[in-house]
């Protein structure tokens, strides 16, 4: 059974991710006690928010965050154009199957590219989370009935017992 | 344009350049959809103003969240301000982090690899 979680659904902006980021902060201070990565931890929520802020095609995101003994889930949905569910998928599949050292180098390829995508993306969003130690990023898209548009269901899990303060 | 000074908000941080500052800071959160353009606007200062900037500018950035878009734009900026410092200028990059905190440690050797320079990291 979950220590602790919180699901939300409404809208989303900037504000509301610094909030969020903020509350996480929060909880895991009282949870876990003052760490030195828990910043760190909360850097996959702002992450993952800002994933759904940016693709999300109503700005309506459902999102939640599961706190357990060992490990802290953080889910997310939103509905996105067909081009950025696919890419988002294609890159999330692509990037499970690399090592360490193709992460590095993969992530370093892509800060140094100067573009960014049509939406202010950088790409480097999941990158950066795996980078950080998840231990699994999932992203499944379905599509909406009747659309051209898909439902975007992203879920990142890290680990919380490996960097406790002593 | 000898000042840039940007208040912060929820989502981008509070911004404190001027020619006759041997400190420029950037302080806060940086959370905005539109990073690049945020951060273009301190790149095209340092630009405009190059000159007159002391040479022995310190560049100082205390910035407790960001997003992976800010990170890229960063480096453009930190790009611009190392090739201040090719172009003779005594200049310096600050890099706060607060009670070691390992997401602004991780961002500021990402950083300095980056950009193989070191940065002078304080602890707040």
């Amino acid at each position: 059974m979950a220590e602790n979680a919180l699901n939300y659904c409404g809208k989303i902006d900037e504000e509301c991710i610094v909030e969020f980021v903020d509350l996480l902060n929060h909880v895991l201070v009282k949870s876990l006690g003052q760490r030195k990565d828990l910043r760190k931890i909360c850097s996959f929520a702002l992450e993952l928010l800002d994933n759904g802020m940016r693709y999300s095609l109503d700005e309506l995101i459902t999102f939640s965050w599961t706190l357990d003994s060992d490990i802290i889930t953080f889910e997310l949905e939103n509905k996105a154009q067909m081009v950025d569910a696919f890419r988002l998928k294609k890159q999330a599949d692509l990037i499970r199957s690399l090592s360490i050292e193709e992460i590095k180098a993969a992530f370093h390829k892509q800060i140094i590219d100067t573009s960014f995508g049509a939406k202010g993306g950088a790409g480097l969003g999941l990158l950066q989370m795996l980078r950080k130690g998840a231990l699994s990023i999932e992203v499944n898209i379905l599509q909406v009935e009747s659309s051209e548009n898909f439902v975007c269901n992203s879920r990142i899990q890290t680990s919380i017992t490996t960097q406790k303060a002593s | 344009m000898s000042e840039l000074q940007l208040k912060p908000t929820k989502s981008t941080p509070g911004v404190s350049y001027a020619v006759n500052h041997h400190v420029q800071e950037i302080v806060g959160i940086s959370t905005p959809v539109h990073a690049f353009e945020f951060y273009q606007v301190l790149v095209k200062w340092i630009d405009f103003n190059e000159k007159e900037i002391p040479i022995d500018t310190k560049f100082k950035f205390n910035l407790p969240y960001f997003n992976s878009a800010t990170m890229k734009a960063l480096l453009m900026l930190l790009e611009r301000i190392k090739a201040g410092i090719h172009s003779s200028k005594n200049w310096s990059i600050v890099w706060v982090v607060e009670d070691e905190d390992e997401f602004m440690l991780d961002a500021a050797e990402t950083l300095e690899s980056m950009l193989g320079m070191k940065f002078q990291i304080i602890t707040s």
